[in-house]
């Protein structure tokens, strides 16, 4: 063991700096040039996957630890928020009972995948950054 | 877990940051295992212990 040798660093930051220049690219595309969503739906999903997959300065057990727990809640919170999205949207076009036999037709569904990867991404990525900053908070109060 | 890092670490003047930097993780990690809000793996309560030269059981008691 090395008690002196300094922390492992990590070039992290690059990939989280291209990550907000997509995303400001994505939000520049949808307001001024009114491209359409789905085409930035992906671009938003892969910024937030390349935010949450790229490493901290010092990515130690305890970013793991927290990443993990964040993309428990994220998944499990977004999946509930998409399926009651998705229950809404087929109960308001359902109507009245329609006749045995005579099925509806197949409808649009209100969320894209890309849409639930960036639902469930931006609550990760919350949560995580929430609790690392909790972690610093009380560091410096202690 | 209950943990003696913080006496510890203070008994020797070290900050957490001086401490997080002897073990190759974050002031932040360091925090989160003095407050009690983060269990370290067994390699790093290992790592701790040799550190301070004391048995894992002297540091952290369940």
């Amino acid at each position: 063991m090395k008690p002196h040798a300094p922390a492992p660093r990590s070039s992290g930051g690059l990939l989280k700096v291209l990550a907000l220049l997509q995303l400001g690219l994505a939000i520049f595309r949808l307001v001024i040039e009114q491209a359409s969503w789905p085409s930035v739906s992906m671009s938003i999903a892969g910024a937030l996957l390349m935010i949450f997959c790229a490493p901290e300065i010092v990515n130690d057990e305890r970013v793991e630890h927290l990443k993990l727990k964040g993309a428990k809640a994220g998944l499990l919170v977004g999946t509930l928020v998409v399926m009651l999205t998705q229950l809404g949207a087929t109960m308001a076009k359902r109507g009245p009972a329609q006749p045995s036999g005579s099925g509806l037709p197949p409808t649009r569904l209100p969320l894209s995948a890309f849409d639930a990867l960036s639902l469930v991404l931006l609550i990760t990525l919350g949560c995580y950054y929430y609790w690392r900053w909790q972690d610093g908070r009380a560091e410096a109060a202690s | 877990m209950k943990n003696r890092l913080k006496e510890l670490r203070t008994a020797r003047e070290w900050s957490q940051a001086e401490l997080a930097e002897r073990l190759d993780v974050s002031r932040q990690t360091i925090n989160a295992i003095e407050t009690e809000k983060y269990d370290p793996s067994l390699p790093l309560a290992l790592k701790i212990g040799r550190l301070f030269k004391r048995p894992v059981e002297e540091i952290f008691e369940a």
